[in-house]
């Protein structure tokens, strides 16, 4: 029955035939929908608007075609999720996002030890779960003042929510217009060991298809369109010999 | 330079005025539709356009709003409400004066604020935390709770079922799933499109009007008293802060403003349209900020143009929207002074319409029904989704048409974004 409802629901969504079917489950207003038209506009493709990943994998698990979607790292760790496999084949790119701490309150993680310190962040489980082990390495309490998304976090950082705040280093420029605050850790120097990733792949793609896909995300990243609208990341094109064990670890990561 | 504006200016006035007037679909679908023209040019005349669309969009929802009490959209709705019936009446005119004129002044107040506050952005980010955020939504609740002419136990159960339709689905951040069922479907939410049709413009349809329709006249003048000045004046000013709030923006800021000059003033309902319309397009232009300043966009339509922006290169900061986006603000009183005569004489045409509706009421209602549910299937990836939605919604929408339902809409926004602002809160001051 649930197979006839997914099967159903592909019909409805797809007014054509075409060779790949796109899956976003990110909203329809988010980042993995712009990155995944992006790549559409050079592929032929039917367009599915999950809205979630719950719903995404059904359709992906349901699909006839290849699938080409975008599934963060963060979501194999949660229990809830089921996630597709994906590994060195599937894999066509990685975009990671580095991340920061900026305080008005601290200028280092060392001034923050033996501390309560409330922090504007990510209500996400991944996120909450490296504050702690941060903060017990460092003997910080934490105490997150949970948001929905990097840009709310950012509003409520500048309204005055929480003194410290945990981001992507994209936002670096709107939390230092307050004059008063310094980013003082930063993911891409080795202070903060946590970044985001998401991984742009296949599901149930032959080899050539997964390969022009790769192509495709080369030329686009290599553009100052695709370097603008996803500033604050870095696209790492899978399939070459370079960076291995970046894609080795997310791999491992995928595979919780 | 200044015929581009121009040029993406009349092409956000064509946009907003088409899509203002289909329920659901406003500036969102809109700039979605045009996405690929967009791309091709320069971020001031996206901006340029946006903004045009955003004000004309509200001048011409509340049209239908007016004429048949259906809102285009969730900000109309207290226009609906109380405009709607002065139509009925046979004071069209005022209403449709007293939109034009409140609307005209809401989007001065927005853009006087807006240069005012420029130098000193960042502490008007900083007076609007989430404490203050939870006090104002807890005033909304409040108001639509206790000032209600039906009975309260009503309203905040239709309040409820608002929050609880907000609530199907998966959870965004923790993933927890909400009333599913393990169903695809509904993993997927409830659609606001088909809340909105089912559960607010059917029962509104299906409320049988004792009163007859006037016969529209001509406005030939703006027969907007005196006294709906302090309504406009409070509107576009409450408005300017509830367009602060990531997610319901100027919905709350017209329905708050419209319910406190109720409250507050005697003969209240044209001043309420007053008072909504004001709010509405003050907080359409406030929503701005934060994404020009800050790089973060509060609606699912500045969401578009944010990365149309950013793709064109465009480096959102104080400084940069200065220096790039200040020809767009001297624009912005020539789109304003267009709309006025535009939703003031586009009114006159469309109150020809309403002798047909006099006549065929209930054939007039089926089309426009069809008509929207149509165009909001056609324009939700899920097709069959959204149809079901509407179906079921719809006959449930009727079987409340003997209340007042726009609780419903509110709960919808409301309370998931009360429930976040209060955990918040209780973080902050714990």
């Amino acid at each position: 029955m649930k197979k006839l409802i997914t099967a159903l629901a592909i019909f409805f969504a797809t007014s054509a035939q075409a060779e790949m079917t796109i899956v976003n489950p990110g909203s329809e207003e988010g980042v993995f929908r712009q990155i995944l038209t992006t790549i559409g506009d050079k592929v032929e493709h039917d367009f599915v608007q999950a809205n979630n990943p719950v719903t995404a994998y059904s359709y992906i698990e349901g699909a006839n075609d290849p699938v080409l979607t975008v599934w963060s790292s963060e979501w194999p760790g949660d229990t809830k999720l089921k996630s597709p496999a994906i590994n060195k084949t599937n894999l066509v790119a990685l975009m990671t996002y580095e991340t920061m701490m900026c305080s008005r309150e601290f200028t280092d993680l060392e001034s923050m030890s033996g501390k309560d310190v409330k922090i504007a962040t990510w209500g996400s489980e991944p996120v909450a779960k490296f504050l702690t082990a941060l903060g017990n390495e460092k003997d910080i309490n934490f105490i997150v003042v949970p948001f929905s998304g990097s840009g709310s976090t950012t509003k409520g950082y500048i309204a005055g929510d929480a003194d410290t705040v945990f981001t992507i280093t994209s936002r670096q420029g709107a939390i230092e217009e307050d004059s008063a605050t310094s980013c003082i850790a930063f993911s891409a120097k080795g202070d903060l060991g946590f970044r985001f990733v998401d991984a742009i792949a296949t599901v149930g793609a032959d080899e050539k298809t997964t390969e022009y896909l790769r192509k495709v995300v080369t030329k686009l990243s290599a553009t100052t369109k695709w370097n603008d609208k996803f500033s604050g990341s870095v696209t790492y094109v899978g399939g070459t010999t370079n960076n291995v064990s970046m894609f080795d670890q997310a791999v491992v990561n995928f595979s919780r | 330079m200044i015929e581009e504006l121009i040029i993406w200016s009349i092409i956000g006035i064509v946009s907003g005025t088409v899509f203002g007037i289909i329920p659901g679909a406003g500036p969102f679908i809109a700039t979605a539709l045009l996405y690929p023209l967009l791309a091709s040019t320069a971020p001031v005349n996206i901006m340029m356009y946006y903004v045009s669309v955003l004000i004309t969009s509200n001048y011409t929802n509340s049209v239908t709003a007016i004429l048949y009490g259906i809102p285009g959209d969730a900000t109309a709705i207290s226009t609906a409400k109380y405009g709607h019936r002065l139509f009925t009446k046979g004071f069209g005119s005022l209403a449709v004066s007293s939109n034009a004129i409140s609307s005209t002044a809401g989007v001065m107040f927005a853009v006087g604020v807006f240069l005012l506050a420029l130098p000193r952005v960042l502490d008007l980010f900083a007076f609007y935390n989430s404490i203050i955020q939870t006090l104002i939504i807890t005033m909304a609740v409040l108001m639509i709770t206790f000032l209600t002419k039906q009975n309260i136990i009503i309203t905040l159960g239709l309040f409820l079922l608002g929050g609880i339709l907000a609530k199907v689905g998966i959870d965004p951040i923790t993933f927890d799933s909400f009333l599913t069922f393990g169903n695809s479907y509904l993993a997927l939410g409830v659609p606001f499109a088909s809340v909105m049709i089912g559960l607010y413009i059917v029962p509104e349809l299906a409320k049988v009007h004792n009163v007859n329709v006037g016969a529209p006249k001509q406005i030939s003048k703006f027969a907007v008293g005196k006294e709906t000045t302090a309504p406009t004046l409070i509107g576009s000013f409450i408005g300017f802060w509830c367009g602060l709030i990531p997610g319901v923006t100027n919905i709350l800021g017209s329905y708050a403003s419209a319910n406190i000059v109720k409250r507050f003033f005697r003969k209240p309902v044209l001043k309420s349209i007053a008072a909504a319309e004001a709010a509405n397009n003050s907080g359409a232009l406030s929503s701005l900020l934060p994404l020009l300043i800050l790089a973060i966009p509060i609606t699912g339509s500045e969401v578009l143009i944010y990365y149309l922006m950013l793709e064109n290169g465009f480096q959102f900061s104080i400084q940069n929207t200065v220096n790039k986006l200040e020809n767009i603000i001297y624009i912005v009183p020539f789109v304003t002074i267009f709309c006025l005569f535009l939703s003031w004489y586009g009114f006159n045409l469309l109150g020809k319409v309403a002798y047909f509706y006099k006549r065929y009421k209930i054939y007039v209602n089926i089309f426009i029904l069809t008509t929207i549910s149509t165009v909001s299937i056609a324009i939700f990836p899920i097709h069959v989704w959204m149809f079901v939605c509407i179906l079921c919604l719809s006959v449930l929408g009727y079987t409340l048409k003997r209340w007042d339902t726009s609780p419903v809409i509110y709960g919808f926004f409301l309370s998931d974004l009360f429930y976040e602002s209060l955990t918040r809160t209780i973080v902050i001051l714990s």
